[in-house]
């Protein structure tokens, strides 16, 4: 009879237990990545996405379209879509990859419009497994394995293209932090009009780092 | 005047299952609440049927023999009711009924009050203080429910103390998730699934135990998914829901607990439920499927699959006298069947024309189903 009062205690227990022995699992020891950007990284076309409660933001990684391991020379008009496939992602800030994408997206649009702000983050790798990534490019200023999908595409003509996305775009914000980053929204967004990055200067620098589970958290900000 | 045969029959059915009972309660097995309910309702039944009797002048038992079974029976329904929570008369049914939506409802806008006021102060509280309350909730939830099922002798109220306890559950692995960013996996269901089927087994909770095996049908679809490398929360696949729910439905018929086949009707309507629901959605082409064939293939196999099932479970359900199991499976036939002559007709057909035929179709079941019911008729009198 008492089993029977306690087993749900004991899921509980052990459900909790075992999330948080995850937690303290991600962030004990060395981090398997990090990333680095200041708050211009809000402001403009391409940004990530801050909440004015100082909730959580949304990282914007930048997903180039690609076909047998080269970039599509056109997407427009993608077909159906197929499946989900789960992946690990590596994600790299500016170097090569990003380069090659913004090449591309600045041929693609006309050069009068922008396509993109300070952010550089872009996905450069994917992978079943995290030990099959490619190794990080030294020219790139931060990067980051990540728990992710990757979504293929049919356009129509039988040829398949993928395009990749994380598993848990939103990065919580502690309490620690929310005022330095309702401050940063407050700046971005006077009179609810978008600040424009060219004018950005930078002032607070962000600190993510992704833990042995590939999760991240922000394990720093400072202002500069 | 003698007393009619059925009469003397369904009095010694009943005191055969007399005998049935106290001997399992010799024998230390115990009589489950579904028994308990069926034989509170076969008492009542009893009691009408034989008042009428007596009022039209067909029967009028020995007032000492009145009496006796009398006392027997009002005995015997305070004690199932005691043991059970099952109801002593018709009206104390109907009320039952109208609990068990309150306490449905309740635990609905209860779950409701106490995520809206998190979310409402949830900005002015530290990380820390978040993590504490996200933490202690479904802990507190459990205290509360205990203490609720101790002090209270119906059900209702420990049903709904359960469910506030379960969605407390759900913010907790949530919330936590959410603040620590961690990668959102399918085992979130599987502890809730079985946090609810033991809150279930330890109270008697049905509408817990619904909860929990409908929570379970999930882990496994989603689990299958992943296994197979499809990313869970963005693949949405048919058939590993439809083996999920499938799973659910045959326990009772492959588990050999004692406890999963004294709530056997339970896993069939979660069962069945998931199992219709799915077949619905596929209908409006919500889930993706595994199936090599073109869509349009894919669509004809499922039209089979669900015309099979329904009407397979019932023809069942009405075989074994399983009437909540026939309804479901009457409404998702003439569901699924609405909306098929919607997909295939709507487009094609002046809206006068489509209405007049669905009428005319209407017109159509009515008549095969009385036939059906006078050849039934017609079978019983044959046996007898």
């Amino acid at each position: 009879m008492r089993i029977k009062v306690l087993l749900p205690l004991f899921v509980l227990i052990l459900a909790n237990g075992w999330l948080f022995g995850g937690i303290w699992w991600n962030r004990s020891g060395a981090a398997t990545g990090e990333i680095t950007f200041d708050q211009c990284h809000f402001y403009g076309p391409a940004s990530h996405h801050l909440q004015k409660e100082g909730r959580y933001f949304t990282l914007r990684i930048a997903s180039p379209a690609i076909l047998d391991g080269e970039m599509m020379a056109d997407t427009a008009g993608y077909g159906r879509r197929k499946r989900v496939r789960a992946a690990y992602l590596l994600i790299e800030q500016g170097g090569p990859a990003w380069e090659e994408y913004f090449t591309h997206q600045t041929e693609k649009y006309s050069e009068t419009k922008r396509v993109t702000g300070s952010n550089t983050l872009v996905f450069a790798d994917s992978a079943e497994k995290a030990a099959d990534l490619k190794v990080p490019d030294p020219g790139s200023t931060g990067h980051a394995i990540i728990n992710g999908y990757v979504r293929i595409y049919e356009n129509g003509q039988g040829e398949e293209y993928y395009f990749r996305g994380i598993a848990r775009p939103r990065i919580a914000i502690d309490s620690d932090y929310r005022d330095i980053f309702k401050e940063i929204y407050a700046r971005g967004n006077p009179k609810g009009v978008a600040a424009s990055p060219a004018s950005c200067e930078p002032e607070y620098r962000i600190t993510l780092r992704f833990g042995a589970r590939f999760e991240p958290w922000i394990s720093r900000v400072e202002r500069l | 005047m003698r007393p009619p045969e059925e009469l003397l029959n369904c009095l010694k059915y009943i005191f055969a299952l007399y005998l049935r009972v106290r001997q399992a309660e010799h024998q230390g097995r115990r009589v489950n609440k579904l028994e308990a309910e069926r034989r509170s309702r076969r008492i009542r039944a009893f009691r009408d049927e034989l008042s009428e009797l007596e009022e039209e002048g067909i029967l009028r038992l020995p007032a000492e023999d009145t009496s006796r079974v009398s006392a027997y029976h009002d005995e015997l329904l305070s004690r199932l009711s005691a043991a059970f929570d099952t109801d002593l008369n018709d009206g104390e049914a109907r009320l039952s009924w109208g609990m068990r939506l309150v306490s449905g409802l309740g635990a609905v806008a209860l779950s409701l009050a106490v995520f809206l006021f998190f979310n409402h102060y949830w900005d002015e509280f530290s990380t820390p203080l978040q993590v504490t309350l996200a933490t202690l909730a479904p802990f507190i939830g459990w205290a509360v429910t205990e203490i609720v099922a101790y002090r209270f002798k119906t059900s209702y109220f420990t049903e709904l103390a359960a469910m506030v306890t379960i969605a407390c559950f759900v913010l907790n692995l949530h919330i936590l998730a959410e603040i620590y960013n961690i990668t959102p996996s399918p085992i979130a269901f599987f502890s809730w699934g079985i946090f609810s089927l033991l809150l279930a087994g330890r109270h008697k909770l049905e509408l817990v135990l619904g909860l929990g095996l409908a929570s379970l049908a999930v882990f496994i679809g989603a689990s299958l998914a992943g296994f197979t490398g499809y990313y869970w929360r963005q693949e949405f696949i048919a058939e590993f829901y439809l083996a999920g729910f499938a799973l659910i439905l045959l326990s009772p018929v492959v588990l050999p607990f004692s406890w999963v086949r004294e709530n056997r009707f339970i896993f069939f309507l979660v069962g069945l439920l998931g199992i219709f629901l799915l077949l619905l959605s596929h209908t409006a082409g919500v889930p993706d499927s595994l199936l090599p064939f073109s869509s349009e293939g894919r669509k004809w196999i499922y039209l089979a699959v669900a015309l099979v099932a329904g009407s397979g479970v019932l023809a069942l359900s009405v075989r074994a006298g399983w009437g909540l199991g026939a309804y479901l499976a009457a409404g998702f036939l003439v569901l699924f069947l609405l909306f098929k002559y919607f997909d295939w007709f709507w487009d094609k057909w002046p809206t006068y024309i489509f209405f007049l035929i669905l009428g005319l179709l209407a017109v159509v079941v009515i008549v095969i189903l009385r036939k059906l019911r006078l050849m039934g008729r017609g079978e019983a009198r044959d046996a007898d």
